[in-house]
């Protein structure tokens, strides 16, 4: 597994502007997005971009860090590679270091997934599989996984059930 | 010990290896239900029932998208694209998600699958095309998503079930394993409970075999304590470890002042502690034990005080829980050693009291003995002369009582001999019929006169000559054929012989039989004792001294067998004598029987006695008979003339004066007949030793003369026939009378003779010194006359004439104060006398020992 976060001194500049604005709101905080929205996060969160959302697109999920693994899901046929950004690097980037996450997709699935999922070597939000984005036929655009094969206690149906694909929307829950 | 050790082992083996197998099960099922239950953690089952509802759900969504853009409700066709999109997706994971592997194996599912995915297939363009495309073509898309309603139905329907019965079995299959896992930990429980069931009796035994332990070590404890025993218990250093009441007691140390001390140090006498170190150090070094386990030995040990007392001690070694120790049993026997010390005593003085005793008697018998044969042979003189017929018989009762007392003295001298052991056996090559024949003969004259008959034959063959001393056989039957005379009137006296013979030995039973008073049964175990003379006892053989049996007994014994008797009161008696023979070897059979005698050999003798006086001529039978002899009877000259006439005799000995016809005349007759005896040697048995009559012997043709009273030497020389000598009168005034020397030594054997003569003579010597010592005339003259008589008694026991007659004058000196010149040439006499008399003496007694 290989991750790659941002620089050293845009998380050093984050972190001080947190020191400073415990509490900020504005959408300056987060870029706008440029394409396609593939992500709305919404309820608490620190940073936003359009209203009481942040809204991303993949060029901005790309930014906040690439993390890559591979492993075999009950849902797939053979050894997969997944990549995406962390949800721990997403929920940092979105000041978020507590409470439930509901997260939503395309075809109006739903599962609650506790923040404290989100750890390193944890799961991530995809959106390449095996090299390429992933289309909304191939449960893309962006799809919850867990390293299933790197370890064992993801092996849970509770576990199965966060893994979401064709996700398109996050709101942040106490 | 090591079977059951072996048992031991075996059994924890068994219980280690139940719970080694109950641990394995409990792991083993541990796991499996861990595996189990992960297995239906990790179930890799997605909510299947939401996805394959969702299939339906979404191609409902599809179909209401199309057909809601179709009717005008919606505009954008990116709403259609979207939910296409999304089925599209649903039926991928469908068609490619390990989940689903088993579900497309089921026909209906993959029927319905194939079907949807063709509708896909046709779909995929017609969505990706452009807007007005695919406006154009949404009625056809419509129609054709109406031909998989059914299929999508199906789909979820087929899941559904399949996935339904996916779950039964997963659930029966977990049923099936929580039942093993039940039936596994009801069987791990009863394992278990066996476990602590064994562990249980296990505890139990061990508590009930350490108080088992405890109480015999209790037990133990109070044995030690209690013991009588000193025990004193030391490890292998030599340090002791235990020491009980007893050991206090007897060694007189506290127990805690010595437990831990080195016990040489304690109980070892200083003398013994060298030993007792180097056997505690070549134990430390080799392990050898010389002391321990060899049972009890007498040793010396030392109390507190220092005071060395005997044990008797025992050391076992043991098994300790520090490795080897000794456990020593210890007994004080300071008493027991010193009555044992006593008791030896007492019985040497008593064997020595026993002794001085039976030496006394053979030297009183012996002394008794030789003046009453001057008073026999005195009175046979004394027979000879003129008498009054009163007093003839008077003489005749002197005769017969000094002849008894001299069969007396005889038998008592016969028993101390053997007391002191001095009956030595000499067997010599014998005919026994010849022993029993002249007993038979002896006796036949007295038997007839009792009006009884007498024989005696061998019951089956006779055995040749045996290995035996014919004097003493003799002796003994003469004592048992005599008491069946004594004791039969008119009747029958039988001697029998049997023989069991076996290769060179034989067992020879004589049995002298009679049909005269018999015995009480209850006398007859006593008639063999000394003394044992009832009124009328059988014992009183011999006119009675009670001894007659008593000597037959210790005869018989001392010829190796054994002497019995059996009677019935009133019908007679058997008297049985059995010996075990040795047959004489073939060379020595044709020589006869001789006595064994220091003076030469002589063969037995047929001899002829002419003797009127019945108990002269008994004495001479016996004493002929005792030594090998033939003897052949008569009561006076006629008689013994006709005897001789009758067959020939070796030797003819008679008596002088007899009635009918004298012994000279006899002789005269005999030698002028010519008969078988003519030229038989014919000796005079008289007291009548003068010149000239022994002159008027040799004129009537006697070839020499025994004195009265005969002694056996006199006897055995004339037997042998050599030359005689003149007639030996006593001989008064030698210096020692060999003879009478010889005798002693023949009475009281040599050995009795030897410690007579060495006390003797070294009394002798300390007189002499006495005497002979400057300081003498100082001495009490009394003392010194005492024991010079006392010494002249001894000298006279010895023959010692010149010496007890020096002796004698001297104490009558002192006694009668005599000058002390005249004592003084008597003691030069003395020593003199001494000096030549001691050599002879020593050569008789000494050699002849």
């Amino acid at each position: 597994m290989t991750t790659t976060h941002g620089t050293l001194g845009g998380k050093l500049a984050l972190a001080a502007w947190l020191f400073v604005h415990p509490i900020a709101a504005g959408a300056d905080s987060l870029e706008m997005p440029t394409g396609d929205v593939v992500l709305s996060v919404t309820g608490n969160i620190a940073a936003m971009n359009d209203g009481d959302a942040a809204v991303f697109d993949e060029a901005m999920l790309r930014a906040l860090g690439e993390t890559s693994f591979e492993t075999t899901t009950i849902w797939t046929e053979g050894v997969q590679t997944f990549t995406g950004v962390s949800l721990k690097d997403l929920l940092d980037e979105l000041g978020v270091e507590a409470g439930t996450l509901e997260a939503r997709a395309l075809n109006d699935y739903a599962v609650e997934i506790p923040v404290s999922d989100a750890v390193e070597g944890g799961p991530i939000v995809a959106y390449a599989r095996n090299g390429k984005s992933m289309s909304i036929r191939d449960k893309g655009p962006l799809w919850i996984v867990y390293p299933f094969d790197s370890n064992d206690a993801y092996a849970s149906e509770t576990i199965y059930s966060r893994s979401i694909w064709q996700l398109d929307r996050i709101d942040v829950q106490n | 010990m090591g079977r059951l050790r072996h048992k031991h082992v075996l059994r924890n083996l068994a219980i280690a290896s139940a719970a080694a197998l109950g641990v394995a099960v409990a792991v083993f099922l541990g796991g499996e239900v861990l595996r189990k239950l992960n297995l239906l953690e990790t179930a890799a089952s997605d909510n299947v029932q939401w996805t394959l509802s969702q299939v339906e759900v979404e191609f409902l969504d599809l179909d209401l998208a199309t057909k809601s853009y179709v009717i005008g409700d919606i505009d954008d066709l990116n709403v259609i694209r979207r939910e296409f999109d999304i089925f599209y997706s649903r039926i991928g994971t469908l068609s490619e998600g390990d989940l689903y592997l088993g579900l497309r194996n089921e026909p209906a599912f993959a029927e319905a699958l194939a079907t949807i995915r063709g509708f896909l297939n046709v779909a995929v363009p017609i969505i990706d095309s452009s807007d007005p495309e695919l406006e154009g073509n949404l009625a056809a898309l419509s129609l054709e998503l109406e031909t998989i309603r059914v299929p999508v139905r199906e789909l979820s329907a087929a899941g559904l079930a399949y996935f339904a019965e996916q779950a039964d079995m997963r659930r029966g299959e977990t049923a099936d394993t929580l039942a093993y896992l039940a039936v596994v930990t009801l069987a791990v429980l009863a394992l278990l409970a066996f476990v602590s069931f064994v562990l249980f009796r296990l505890n139990r035994i061990n508590v009930q075999r350490s108080e088992a332990i405890e109480l015999s070590s209790r037990r133990m404890a109070t044995i030690v304590q209690s013991s009588l025993d000193a025990i004193v218990a030391v490890d292998r250093t030599g340090k002791i470890i235990e020491f009980n009441a007893a050991a206090e007691e007897i060694f007189g140390h506290r127990k805690a002042d010595v437990v831990g001390r080195d016990m040489g140090e304690v109980i070892v006498p200083d003398a013994l502690r060298d030993g007792h170190d180097a056997g505690m150090a070549r134990y430390r070094e080799t392990g050898e034990k010389r002391v321990a386990g060899r049972g009890r030995m007498n040793l010396e040990a030392k109390r507190a005080d220092g005071s060395v007392f005997p044990v008797e001690m025992s050391i076992q070694s043991a098994e300790g829980s520090d490795g080897e120790i000794f456990v020593g049993f210890l007994r004080d026997i300071s008493r027991r050693v010193a009555a044992e010390r006593e008791l030896v005593d007492a019985r040497d003085k008593a064997v020595a009291g026993e002794k001085a005793k039976s030496e006394f008697l053979a030297v009183m018998s012996h002394e008794m003995r030789t003046p009453l044969n001057g008073l026999l042979g005195t009175l046979s003189l004394l027979k000879d002369t003129r008498l009054t017929a009163s007093q003839a018989s008077y003489v005749e009762n002197l005769q017969i009582s000094g002849d008894l007392l001299l069969s007396h003295i005889n038998d008592v001298l016969d028993v101390t001999k053997y007391e002191a052991g001095a009956l030595k056996i000499n067997p010599v090559p014998t005919d026994l019929s010849a022993v029993v024949q002249n007993v038979v003969d002896s006796q036949r004259d007295l038997a007839s006169e009792a009006g009884d008959t007498i024989q005696w034959h061998w019951v089956g063959d006779p055995l040749p000559d045996v290995m035996t001393e014919p004097m003493r056989l003799g002796q003994i039957l003469i004592n048992l054929v005599g008491n069946a005379v004594k004791f039969t009137q008119n009747g029958r006296i039988t001697v029998e012989l049997l023989a069991d013979r076996s290769g060179d030995a034989a067992e020879v039973t004589i049995l002298v039989q009679d049909d005269g008073i018999g015995i009480p049964a209850g006398d007859i175990d006593r008639m063999f004792e000394d003394f044992a003379t009832g009124d009328s006892s059988y014992g009183r053989a011999r006119d009675g001294t009670g001894l007659g049996l008593g000597i037959a007994r210790r005869l018989v014994t001392a010829l190796g067998g054994e002497i019995g008797a059996e009677s019935t009161e009133g019908e007679g008696s058997t008297f049985w004598v059995r010996l075990p023979l040795e047959l004489a070897p073939p060379q020595d059979r044709d020589r006869l029987a001789s006595p064994p005698v220091a003076e030469p050999h002589i063969p037995p003798r047929d001899v002829l006695i002419i003797e009127d006086n019945e108990i002269n001529r008994i004495v001479l039978r016996d004493m002929l008979l005792s030594e090998g002899h033939r003897v052949t009877e008569a009561s006076d000259g006629l008689e013994g003339i006709d005897r001789a006439a009758q067959k020939r005799f070796d030797i003819i000995l008679t008596d002088i004066s007899m009635p009918v016809l004298d012994g000279a005349a006899a002789t005269k007759v005999i030698r002028e007949k010519s008969g078988p005896n003519q030229s038989t040697p014919i000796f005079a048995v008289t007291a009548h030793a003068l010149p000239g009559e022994i002159e008027r012997f040799s004129e009537a043709g006697m070839n020499g003369v025994l004195a009265k009273p005969i002694d056996r030497a006199q006897l055995r020389r004339t037997l042998a026939l050599e030359d005689s000598e003149p007639p030996r009168t006593a001989r008064t005034g030698s210096l020692v009378d060999t003879r009478r020397a010889a005798d002693l030594l023949a009475d009281v054997g040599p050995e009795t003779a030897a410690t007579l003569y060495g006390k003797f003579r070294s009394e002798a010597e300390s007189i002499l010194d006495h005497l002979t010592e400057p300081g003498t005339k100082d001495a009490d003259p009394t003392h010194i006359a005492d024991m010079a008589h006392k010494l002249a008694g001894s000298a006279a026991v010895f023959g010692a004439d010149g010496f007890a007659k020096g002796l004698r004058e001297i104490e009558d000196g002192l006694r009668s104060g005599s000058p002390h010149g005249k004592i003084q040439g008597g003691i030069t006499t003395v020593c003199e006398a001494w000096a030549r008399t001691e050599p002879i003496l020593s050569k008789i007694i000494l050699e002849g020992a």
